[in-house]
């Protein structure tokens, strides 16, 4: 009678056009739509599109100043440098100017430049034995353009931090030299040394031990599609109110069906409706989006493992339901714990974009364990790197199952 | 102990909360035989039929089939129950066949059987030719039907209705009473739930009339009848003031529809002489009366003061 139970089940839910949309396509538009807009916080194509910025002057330019000249410094080796040109471009313009394009979000970001930018920074950096001038740029950023800012604001520092090593470097050279020496001569001289020393640093992205990056359509492919499973959960355990309700469960137990039987083919459609969603996302987002799941059959492994945990997510939700007599526990589950859910395990954003404790929090996420192992069966992962994840997906099978049998035992006259 | 009873229900009392839903009911049913369980909603009708269904447990009393109580072993039943809901418990996105291919092999059908089976129900219930059409695309007294049919597959010594035919066409009513005669004469029995007197009068050899939650008349029809002989219902009309005129029949058991009263009343000799009287008190005068032979329904007035579909 189980898998009589079983095939009407899986009838009636993939035939349910409703159940469809929330289970099937759904899924399918969220991973389209995110993996499309959120591109770019993945691969370095996220500066397809340069950061466009504001520079403000409030020092008097002075092109034909002596070596080194920090003007020539910010905007010749600095933001005309080729890795940076692709984050960021600039324009030089008034602080008006630059509120007025913050404002109408022209800009993510202006650097202000100060009164004493270059001759502080030209005394700082040079062999001339006078004491250092604090040099303070600031940046103003558009707080809706987190993101952007955020970018600006780190390149500044990387800026910052090589003027600030020259600066210690030159002041331990003026230490360590005469006090009668020729600053002149010798700072020509260190010039040359620095310049025949130069290494070339350029930035790519490769391959860290054997470990591929994952794009946006890979990372929301999975992302999305660990969310929505929590949907197969819940459409599952709703039927079993829907029987109760429809009083096909009344006469499935007079007719002499045993209510664990019911629930546990429940369970087990759970477990075939995920398994069945994940197949139909795998594929999709393969043909349509290209999207490299990894090895396939580590990729199934994981599936599995999720799916097992979202049976035991199912039976925990039906019984429940079936004990509270009415669906408030699947609209609490598909209204808010799903978005807690989605949050708190990387299906919207990564969770390295998250603070530490939500990182960490993810861990205790269904959906935050299967994200990680399929992002790292994507990323190149063995079996063994990803069995805690697996584990996890396990234990949260068992541990939702023990749930269920315990309320099942304990309230089977009201589920009855 | 010797029981001459397919079924005995022995006094069952159930409760929800505070809500005393049955109050000490006793029944009995003999092989072949079909009653009716009459009452307004609210009565306890379904409350006693879920529990001799087994589904759901008495507070106390007993329930013995063929002797055994049921609470101990509930298989004794189940094996030999057909049970039709009163709503319609049926997957609607799936054909009617599909239902009856389901709940077939829930009563351990399979094969050649349980296809023979469907067969020969789809044949008693009329419904062969839309059998793989999609239950929600059925009429109502279609998904009645199929409703029935889910219950008899197994070939059920006992069959229990819970108000089948709420809310069908007259003809797909008159199918279902003539399918129900018919199996009752096929020799099983029958337990006909109802609150259509007409229905219960024509199916049923032996009737119980409940009423919160208590049996408070049983026996034949026409035991029943005797039971309130003297009683019949006036029915009469007033032009005006109707309300003052209820309120001087409070006295009386009445129904009252705008300006339609029914009543029950022991002597009709001089009802029409006393209903002027009153008319002339409330200001108004009677347009219309007429005196009704006892009836399962003026024998319910009689006893609760309200009538069956209240």
């Amino acid at each position: 009678m189980y898998i009589s139970i079983l095939g009407r089940e899986l009838r009636l839910i993939l035939t349910d056009r409703a159940a469809l949309l929330t289970i099937i396509v759904m899924p399918i538009v969220l991973m389209a739509i995110l993996g499309l807009s959120l591109q770019g916080m993945f691969t370095e194509s996220v500066w397809t599109t340069a950061i466009p910025i504001g520079v403000v002057q409030e020092y008097q330019p002075d092109p034909d100043r002596q070596q080194p000249n920090p003007e020539k410094i910010f905007f010749g080796e600095f933001l005309e440098n080729e890795q940076v040109k692709k984050m960021v471009s600039y324009t030089v313009i008034s602080a008006a100017e630059a509120d007025r394009l913050l404002a109408s979000e022209e800009i993510a970001a202006y650097v202000v430049l100060p009164q004493n930018y270059v001759a502080g920074t030209q005394n700082n950096i040079s062999l001339n034995n006078q004491p250092n001038e604090p040099v303070n740029i600031k940046i103003i950023a558009d707080p809706e353009r987190n993101y952007s800012a955020l970018v600006v604001e780190e390149l500044i520092k990387v800026f910052n931090a090589s003027m600030q090593d020259m600066t210690v470097k030159t002041a331990i050279l003026e230490r360590s030299f005469p006090a009668n020496l020729n600053w002149s001569a010798k700072a020509t001289d260190i010039a040359r040394f620095y310049q025949d020393n130069q290494q070339e640093i350029s930035i790519e992205n490769i391959e860290f031990d054997g470990k591929k990056q994952i794009s946006s359509f890979q990372y929301y492919s999975a992302a999305i599609m660990s969310m929505f499973l929590f949907f197969s959960a819940g459409v599952t355990a709703t039927r079993l109110l829907d029987e109760r309700r429809g009083y096909t469960w009344q006469r499935q137990i007079v007719a002499g069906i045993r209510p664990a039987t019911i629930i546990l083919a429940n369970c087990t459609t759970a477990i075939m409706v995920s398994l069945i969603q994940m197949l139909i996302v795998v594929i999709f987002s393969s043909l349509a989006f290209g999207v490299a799941w990894g090895s396939l059959t580590q990729a199934a492994v994981v599936g599995l493992c999720a799916a097992l945990s979202i049976g035991g997510l199912g039976a925990m939700l039906a019984v429940l339901t079936a004990v509270t007599g009415n669906y408030k526990v699947i609209t609490a589950l598909e209204s808010v714990i799903v978005q807690i859910f989605a949050l708190l395990g990387g299906s919207y954003l990564p969770v390295e974009l998250l603070p530490p404790l939500v990182q960490r929090l993810s861990n205790f996420t269904l959906n935050g364990l299967a994200i990680q192992a399929f992002t790292k069966t994507m990323q190149g992962y063995n079996l063994s790197q990803i069995t805690p994840y697996l584990s996890g997906l396990i234990i949260f099978a068992v541990l939702f199952l023990v749930i269920a049998y315990g309320i099942f035992v304990g309230k089977r006259r009201q589920i009855v | 102990m010797i029981f001459i009873s397919i079924l005995l229900v022995d006094n069952v009392k159930k409760s929800y909360g505070s809500f005393q839903a049955v109050k000490g009911v006793s029944l009995e049913l003999h092989g072949g035989e079909s009653i009716g369980l009459l009452g307004p909603n609210g009565a306890g009708k379904s409350t006693t039929v879920s529990m001799i269904t087994t589904l759901t447990q008495p507070d106390s009393g007993t329930i013995y089939y063929k002797g055994t109580d049921t609470a101990s072993n509930n298989k004794i039943i189940r094996g030999e129950l057909g049970f039709v809901p009163q709503d319609i418990a049926l997957y609607n996105n799936l054909s009617g066949l599909d239902n009856l291919k389901f709940f077939g092999k829930a009563y351990g059908l399979r094969g050649e059987k349980l296809s023979k089976a469907i067969t020969e129900i789809s044949n008693i219930i009329g419904i062969e030719e839309r059998l793989k059409d999609l239950v929600k695309n059925y009429s109502g007294g279609m998904k009645r039907r199929i409703n029935i049919g889910c219950a008899l597959l197994h070939n059920p010594r006992l069959l229990i209705l819970d108000e089948p035919t709420v809310g069908i066409d007259p003809q797909s009513r008159n199918h279902i009473l003539e399918t129900v005669k018919k199996l009752n004469e096929s020799g099983i029995s029958v337990i006909y739930i109802s609150h259509y007197m007409e229905e219960v009068q024509a199916l049923c050899q032996r009737i119980y009339i409940m009423d919160h939650g208590n049996v408070i008349a049983s026996g034949t029809h026409d035991q029943l009848i005797a039971v309130s002989h003297t009683h019949r219902m006036v029915s009469f009309a007033v032009d005006s003031n109707e309300d003052e005129m209820s309120k001087l029949l409070t006295a009386k058991k009445v129904q009252q529809n705008g300006r339609e009263f029914v009543i029950s009343a022991d002597n009709t000799a001089g009802i029409l002489t006393e209903l002027n009287t009153l008319a002339e008190q409330a200001g108004c005068q009677i347009l219309s009366y007429s005196v009704a032979e006892p009836t399962l329904e003026s024998v319910f007035l009689n006893l609760t003061g309200r009538t069956l579909r209240d």
